[in-house]
């Protein structure tokens, strides 16, 4: 008997749901190839979030590592595999978090360690990449970390999820455990702040 | 906003336009699908966003070790009892609440528990006592005294003046019936 080729996984395909809700199925009831299947789509993407709320690769890859085996532990709990990324993703927030925690008690005790900002990435570990290109690339995340600076803890939160991670609403309301129309008032506050001293809207304007 | 053509939509609807158009009033989204000057400035902002988080997306470095799990990490089944979860703590909260307030008034389930109050009849006779002083003269001592000078000063001088006593050749007459000067 012929067995059909896997399809090959993307990161544009593996944002599908299509591509992942039936191995998350399977996964929920124990099975442990369709979990490596989910860690094959998702790794990436968890990767990147954790990145962009840490800003450095080593701590992104070990908290991945992290997210990965606290979902397989948990994985049972899931009540619905159709929000499998959203739980994903709310494991994530709350490793990221525990990292930040974890690492300002460790400040306290280490007086030498130097505070540095973490809440953009500076392209610390990035890919060799000449000093034009670590320039710009310092040039946006200052720029992101100013806008960032504008908004409340959520407003941020909201909006790095949505334009960011690009999740849908209703993912983000799964993440954060809040109503969709919070979510969706907190992103509507994010972005009029953001337009409001930016030339966001600039762009918009002249119609 | 608008009026047939002759307004377009404001910073508050475009917002609420690139959040979710399904929340645009029926009359905004009538205009925005019809006025292609709106749809252009929401398509701008929009791409806008997109593009800050595609930049952003361009500037992570690869994920140089992929995800492993360890061999021996087990899996936690989900408890029986976890659907139950508020109902148990719920239970288990009230049983606490109930043991607390039996061994509180003395009155547990079980002989011998709750607080020792002494021997029944000799705590009764000082609640007694306890309770019928503040009945008999509710001042504290130091005022006791105090109190019966002003009193007796006050309430002389005050029932001479509210009834005097009867000089000799005055007085009521018994047979009058008021008083009279003679």
């Amino acid at each position: 008997m012929k067995q059909e080729p896997q399809p090959t996984i993307t990161p544009e395909r593996g944002r599908e749901a299509s591509a992942w809700i039936a191995p998350a199925a399977l996964a929920v009831r124990g099975d442990d190839k369709a979990f490596a299947r989910l860690v094959e789509i998702f790794q990436e993407e968890i990767h990147r979030m954790v990145y962009f709320r840490t800003g450095s690769a080593m701590d992104a890859e070990d908290i991945t590592q992290e997210v990965f085996l606290k979902a397989f532990r948990h994985i049972g709990r899931l009540k619905d595999p159709r929000h499998l990324r959203g739980w994903l993703y709310r494991i994530a927030l709350n490793s990221v978090r525990d990292h930040h925690r974890r690492r300002r008690v460790r400040m306290l005790f280490e007086k030498s360690a130097r505070r540095r900002r973490e809440e953009a990435p500076v392209g610390q570990g990035a890919p060799a990449a000449g000093v034009e290109q670590i320039l710009l690339r310092r040039e946006f995340w200052d720029r992101i970390r100013g806008l960032m600076d504008r908004l409340s803890r959520l407003e941020k939160e909201v909006f790095m999820l949505r334009f960011f991670d690009e999740l849908k609403i209703r993912e983000i309301s799964i993440v954060l455990k809040r109503s969709e129309s919070t979510v969706k008032t907190h992103l509507h506050r994010a972005i009029k702040k953001l337009a409001g001293e930016h030339e966001l809207f600039e762009r918009t304007e002249g119609s | 906003m608008t009026k047939k053509g002759s307004y377009h939509l404001n910073q508050d609807d475009l917002v609420t336009a690139v959040v979710d158009e399904e929340d645009l009033a029926e009359e905004v989204r009538g205009h925005l699908a019809t006025c292609s000057a709106c749809r252009k400035r929401k398509e701008i902002l929009e791409g806008t966003l997109t593009s800050l988080g595609h930049t952003a997306r361009a500037y992570v470095p690869a994920l140089t070790k992929t995800v492993r799990i360890p061999v021996g990490a087990g899996r936690r089944a989900r408890s029986f009892l976890f659907p139950l979860r508020p109902a148990v703590a719920t239970a288990l909260g009230g049983l606490a609440v109930a043991v607390f307030g039996w061994w509180l008034l003395g009155t547990g389930p079980f002989p011998g528990t709750g607080p020792d109050h002494g021997t029944p009849g000799i705590w009764e006779d000082a609640l007694t006592e306890e309770v019928a002083w503040p009945a008999e003269d509710p001042l504290p001592a130091v005022y006791r005294d105090m109190a019966d000078i002003l009193t007796e000063e006050r309430s002389s001088g005050f029932m001479d003046f509210v009834a005097p006593l009867p000089e000799e050749g005055q007085g009521i007459s018994e047979q009058g019936g008021g008083i009279r000067s003679c």
